[in-house]
């Protein structure tokens, strides 16, 4: 019988370097930023991510290269006439059962509902995953050295974080009090401080416990001191623009409760809006009293809903604002004080219904062909939706290849859709979207078949109905 | 049956159970999960680039450049306390490896409050424009994986308090180092996504 | 051979645990429970959906039902059943055919389980919340959800997929540490037994893929819950930012399923046929290789969107069935290189189902990826009929089958052979049935989400086919008879240590293994060291010692 010199021979290690996992992650992300570079606009997104299924292969094969030393290798060379042994083996013991897995769970669990379902079930989730990680930890020590450990080293990081915390928030708030580029200095000039300080407490092999606490609280005493009087001060004029409190419009009856708003010119202004009509409402923003001139607007929606309207506040003067549904909801706005530009300027984009012929519903470039190719029928058609009633009732549509129809709803107020439809009926459908409530556009891509006859008609408005001819 | 029965030299000293753990699980499984993170990183700066190419006008508001590069600066000087922890912790050196780790969690606390910060003053909403969502939705992923990061550095700090690690036997420690580094890296990416070449 | 017939309990382990237990055929079993409750729920679905469609214009479901119920047939037999199945199989048996006393990391593997129960939670919830559940298909595409439009559902939905995605995601990290860090000595990698190495591989296409299909909803979840436009075609965004992630998720995915199918039909064959795989190396290689073709091909899920290199993805995702191919080869190759016929008990006849189906499915698979382009295919119900020839042909007829194989190993209980091949008759049947003729229609043009159909020629074929869905339904409802007679109420015969004579490490323990699963390892000299044990033991019987060719054979 052959003893056995070693029960478990050596395992080989396994890229247990940070360092060189770091190069390894930092040359993917130079290969990201390089892609970009190659490919600029077209798309790159779907490039990329082609690019990292590359990426996933390389991985794969060096992954195999660093075994293949192992693949070969035979790590037990018995003399192939001698009959295999069969050793009895002692283990370690299992770990205990425990209620962590399942707490680990109900966290994730508990801080994805309070994603959906607000803050107050996100901070028991919270709560939860600490005291978990906490747990686990200890166990996971106490494993590691075979012995029970007590808490206290926990203890002294946690404090030691509030203590972190509570210096971090008292040098924020003073580099917040002072002028933009001495902020910088300072803050890298405690940067240094700090690291500086770690090296020499590191490297000191004995400071008198006296000496600490003297440092311990002279430095407690400045920040304390140098935050709260920066608290005072307040912050530096330009970090105050995010200031005014927002604003809350509320439409109910098919009417606008507050008539009238005030805001700071320059200001970024949020108002919430909130919508308690069964009916679609918004707030269009205008310069003149008629309502032409949108500066800021959002689409309508149907409520009960709540949408929050954010944009930086023009320049002084009074302005108006009116949903685009029902046109006499309206409102007025006064903008004080100084600052601020030319209306609309620092506005979100936003599609106009007057222009929405013309240059926003224009397809993207790469989306759609712009001509279409040889055969009979098109790649792109316009359709329009208008008095309950479709304005072009046939379409023309090129067979075997993805289309876009470009569909302008004109019903104010009135949601339609085009539900397309392989049968007359109108039951097999081929391609819809979900409706839309008017003035708006939507572009409607997908692929058609064959040739033959596709027809469409309106969910909401069933005798809405009009055909295609794939050619 | 030829059955050898050989008990296996697992001597009953102090600490049997370290003795038949394989080495390295927390290391490779680190690794693993590194992987998968970044491919979530990729995955959302692939739609990044996607909305990008949809528009002619990039980006649609101008983000002042000053809290993003004090953040990547903090970042590249963690890069470094970080690997210091290793380095001391190499040489048995339990006290540096002690202060490089406190460091590094003090710069981490750093990044995470001036990215809030930044959040909390952007003069647009999530749902504003598409450059708006994924400047949310990319800082958020950081800042994510940054607290999660803090939760490890600091019961990592904790075991190194307790003595655990030594220069045989720190793999735990490298494994917090190496996620560590992860969060950087994905920090860096999204300074030089959204930042730096818009 | 010791037949190891005393209790044996360890007060660790047991229904006390099931809260946190960290043996891993405990909480492997408690996956495949969660994963059978599905799969039955999955099924009950497709009968209810084939009833819909088996005669032209019926009034069994309106158009919004029907395709809420698609949607939860699709969420529940992927994410709950086959993504749980087989990380819970694998939980269960990689570590014994590692042998390893446990996973790599216990407490993990018990978590990942737990946010499975999560994940069917809140995809579950998704019947109960405001506005209905979501009608928008599997892929949450039919249409991209929109902000205040569709309703909590879809949040719900996000979330339960979400928390799937990364109860895989952990489930795959711990199954490859556990296969690169745990191995007894002398089992290297080329030895690993076939059914860990495609899980390896299917681990690490979860490890890659899952991650995009987060990302994805983390996009979905910003546009709808908080009313971004990221998926809007007219502000700016565009929803093949979010088809594209799933595609990137999904493709790769659901081959990944099938993956570990051809593992345990080559653990299978062997064994039952009392011979090496042929070749083995060779099938080692193809799965691999197809796990990385798994990732080339995931535009072919894309077809029609104008920006994706339809040929490309063309020859990427044909390219892909030729290593499926030739696994299935190595496997008739076994078989017919050996002069002596294998003996046909249950899992062998199981696995002979399955390759029925799946030497169907490969040319419907061919035909649609080569031919069928520009979104035709893809989007009739040929798509539904291939995609269903492997997802239920192969993926979970693979389930089944390693279940005949393991069931005595993990419980001590055998399952009925006779209820087996009457079970495997009537899902062969069942299979073909319900999806050959879904190719003929899709041909003609119906379409995959087709809610009803007003054609009389098409009407014989969705008859049959409904009628296969009745059939595939009965089999799965035979298969959990089998299961739960044999196995939970302990009706089945007594299994020995090591029933079929297997080749790999799991049939070194007792059945059912104590819960540190080893108390003796024999040395590993080739990939089959339980075979070599045997050998040996029966050579020192008979006769003097003499150099075994099938032994020498095997250390080449």
């Amino acid at each position: 019988m052959r003893p056995p010199t070693s029960p478990l021979p050596p395992r080989p290690t396994f890229l247990n370097d940070a360092a060189m996992v770091f190069l390894r992650t930092a040359g993917a992300a130079a290969l990201l930023c390089l892609l970009y570079l190659v490919f600029g606009n077209e798309r790159t997104g779907f490039i990329l991510l082609g690019g990292l299924s590359m990426a996933a292969i390389a991985a794969g094969v060096i992954t195999v290269l660093a075994y293949r030393g192992q693949l070969a290798e035979e790590m037990i060379t018995a003399p192939a006439d001698e009959p295999p042994a069969v050793r009895t083996v002692r283990w370690s013991p299992l770990p205990a059962p425990s209620g962590t897995p399942f707490a680990g769970a109900a966290a994730i669990v508990l801080l994805s509902v309070g994603a959906l379902y607000g803050v107050s079930l996100t901070i028991v989730g919270i709560l939860v995953a600490l005291i978990t990680v906490i747990t686990v930890s200890t166990v996971l020590q106490g494993e590691h050295r075979g012995r029970t450990v007590n808490l206290l080293p926990f203890a002294i990081p946690i404090v030691a974080l509030a203590v972190i915390a509570t210096f971090m928030f008292l040098m924020s708030r003073m580099l917040l009090a002072v002028n933009h580029d001495i902020s910088v200095i300072v803050a890298i000039g405690v940067a240094i401080l700090i690291l500086i300080g770690g090296f020499l407490v590191a490297n000191t092999p004995q400071v008198p416990t006296r000496t600490l606490v003297r440092v311990g609280a002279g430095l407690a005493l400045l920040f304390g001191a140098g935050g709260l009087a920066a608290y005072g001060v307040g912050q530096r004029p330009e970090e105050r623009k995010a200031g005014p409190p927002p604003v809350t419009v509320v439409a109910q009856n098919i009417s606008f409760v507050q008539k009238h708003l005030n805001f700071e010119a320059g200001a970024v202004t949020t108002v919430t809006f909130k919508n308690d009509d069964k009916v679609p409402h918004n707030m269009d923003f205008t310069v003149d009293q008629q309502g032409t001139q949108t500066f800021y607007k959002q689409d309508p929606l149907p409520g009960p809903i709540s949408s929050t309207y954010q944009f930086t506040a023009p320049k002084a003067g009074t302005y108006y604002y009116h949903c685009d549904v029902h046109p006499n909801m309206t409102g007025s706005v006064t903008i004080k004080g100084t600052g601020g530009g030319e209306p609309g300027q620092a506005a979100a984009p936003k599609p106009t219904p007057a222009s929405s012929e013309a240059p926003t519903s224009a397809p993207p470039p790469t989306k759609a062909p712009a001509a279409a190719p040889s055969g009979g029928g098109n790649t792109s058609a316009n359709l329009d939706a208008k008095s309950i009633s479709f304005v072009q009732k046939t379409l023309t549509l090129k067979a075997d290849s993805p289309v876009v129809i470009h569909f302008n709803n004109q019903d104010a107020g009135i949601p339609h859709n085009v539900d397309i439809t392989t049968d007359q009926g109108g039951s097999n459908t081929l391609y819809k979207q979900d409706p839309v409530t008017g003035p708006a556009t939507e572009d409607y891509k997908f692929t058609t078949q064959g040739p033959g006859k596709l027809y469409f008609h309106c969910d909401v408005h069933p005798n809405m109905t009009g055909t295609i001819n794939v050619q | 049956m030829s059955v050898a029965e050989e008990t296996l030299a697992l001597e009953a000293g102090d600490a049997p159970a370290a003795a038949a753990r394989p080495r390295g699980i927390s290391n490779v499984a680190t690794l693993f999960l590194v992987t998968a993170d970044f491919m979530v990183l990729a995955g959302l700066v692939a739609g990044y680039y996607g909305v990008r190419s949809q528009s002619f006008n990039w980006p649609p508001v101008g983000l002042g450049t000053y809290l993003p590069t004090m953040v990547a600066l903090t970042i590249v000087m963690t890069v470094i306390t970080v690997q210091w922890a290793i380095w001391s912790i190499r040489r048995d050196d339990q006290r540096t490896c002690l202060a490089a780790l406190g460091v590094t969690i003090f710069f981490a606390l750093a990044i995470l409050n001036a990215q809030w910060y930044g959040l909390a003053h952007l003069n647009f909403g999530v749902g504003a424009h598409t450059y708006g969502t994924f400047v949310y939705i990319l800082t958020a992923f950081h800042m994510a994986n940054v607290i999660a990061a803090i939760v490890v550095l600091v019961a990592v700090l904790a075991r190194t308090i307790g003595g655990e690690f030594s220069a045989d036997d720190h793999d735990t420690l490298t494994a917090a180092a190496v996620f560590w580094q992860f969060c950087n890296v994905a920090g860096l990416v999204v300074f030089a996504v959204l930042y730096l070449h818009p | 051979m010791t037949t190891a017939e005393e209790p044996r309990t360890d007060s660790s382990q047991g229904y006390g645990a099931l809260l946190g237990g960290t043996d891993h055929k405990s909480v492997g079993a408690f996956c495949l429970v969660l994963a059978f409750v599905f799969l039955l729920t999955g099924g009950v679905l497709a009968a209810v959906l084939r009833t819909q469609l088996a005669q032209p214009n019926p009034d069994v479901l309106a158009r919004k039902p029907y395709l809420q119920l698609l949607t939860f047939h699709g969420s529940f037999s992927f994410f709950l059943f086959l993504l749980p199945a087989w990380i819970g199989l694998a939980f269960a048996i990689v570590p014994l055919q590692l042998g390893a006393p446990r996973l790599a990391m216990p407490r993990l593997a018990a978590m990942t389980a737990w946010l499975y129960v999560g994940a069917a939670g809140f995809l579950v919830a998704t019947a109960f919340a405001q506005k209905g559940a979501p009608a928008n298909g599997w892929s949450m595409d039919y249409p991209v959800p929109i902000h205040g439009i569709s309703g909590r559902g879809v949040d719900l939905w996000i979330f339960g997929v979400g928390l799937a995605a990364l109860a895989t995601i952990l489930g795959a990290v711990n199954l490859l540490t556990t296969a690169l860090r745990m191995r007894a000595p002398g089992l290297t990698l080329a030895r690993t037994p076939m059914f860990t190495w495609s899980m390896m591989v299917s681990s690490a296409v979860f490890l890659l893929a899952g991650p995009a299909l987060i990302a994805g909803l983390i996009v979905v979840y910003v546009d709808h819950h908080m009313g971004a436009h990221v998926l809007r075609v007219n502000r700016g965004g565009d929803p093949d930012i979010w088809r594209t992630m799933f595609a990137f998720f999904a493709y790769p995915a659901m081959w990944a399923t099938v993956f570990p199918a051809l593992g345990v039909v080559s653990e299978i064959v062997p064994v039952f046929a009392k011979a090496p795989l042929f070749n083995r190396k060779a099938a080692m290689f193809a799965i691999a290789g197809a796990g990385t073709l798994a990732f080339l091909g995931f535009g072919s899920e894309l077809a029609g969107d104008p920006a994706i290199p339809q040929t490309l993805f063309s020859v990427t995702s044909v390219l892909i069935l030729g290593p499926v191919a030739l696994v299935m080869l190595t496997w008739l190759a076994t078989v017919a290189l050996n002069r002596k016929a294998p003996s046909l008990k249950a899992p062998m006849v199981q696995a002979l189902g399955l390759l029925a189906c799946l030497g169907l499915a490969l040319p419907a698979m061919a035909v649609m990826e080569a031919l069928a382009r520009g979104g035709a295919g893809h989007q009739s119900q040929w798509w539904v009929g291939a995609w269903h020839q492997l997802l239920v042909g192969v993926a979970t007829f693979g389930i089944l089958a390693g279940l005949y194989y393991w069931a005595p190993k993990l419980w001590g209980r055998h399952l009925n052979a006779g209820l087996g091949g009457l079970q495997m008759l009537t899902v062969v049947g069942g299979v073909d049935l319900a999806f050959i003729p879904l190719l003929i229609v899709g041909a003609q043009g119906m379409h995959r989400r087709a809610t009803t159909f007003s054609s009389d020629s098409w009407t014989p074929a969705n008859l049959v086919s409904t009628i296969g869905a009745y059939l595939l339904a009965a089999g799965v409802a035979l298969f959990l008879l089998n299961l739960v007679v044999c196995v939970v109420l302990k009706r089945g015969a007594i299994a020995t240590d090591d029933p079929w004579e297997g080749d790999t490490l799991e049939w070194a323990t007792t059945s059912p293994p104590p819960a540190h699963n080893f108390d003796s390892l024999p040395e590993v000299r080739s990939s089959r060291p339980v075979h070599d044990v045997r050998k040996a033991a029966a050579t020192e019987t008979s006769g003097p010692p003499e150099t075994s060719p099938e032994l020498v054979e095997a250390n080449a």
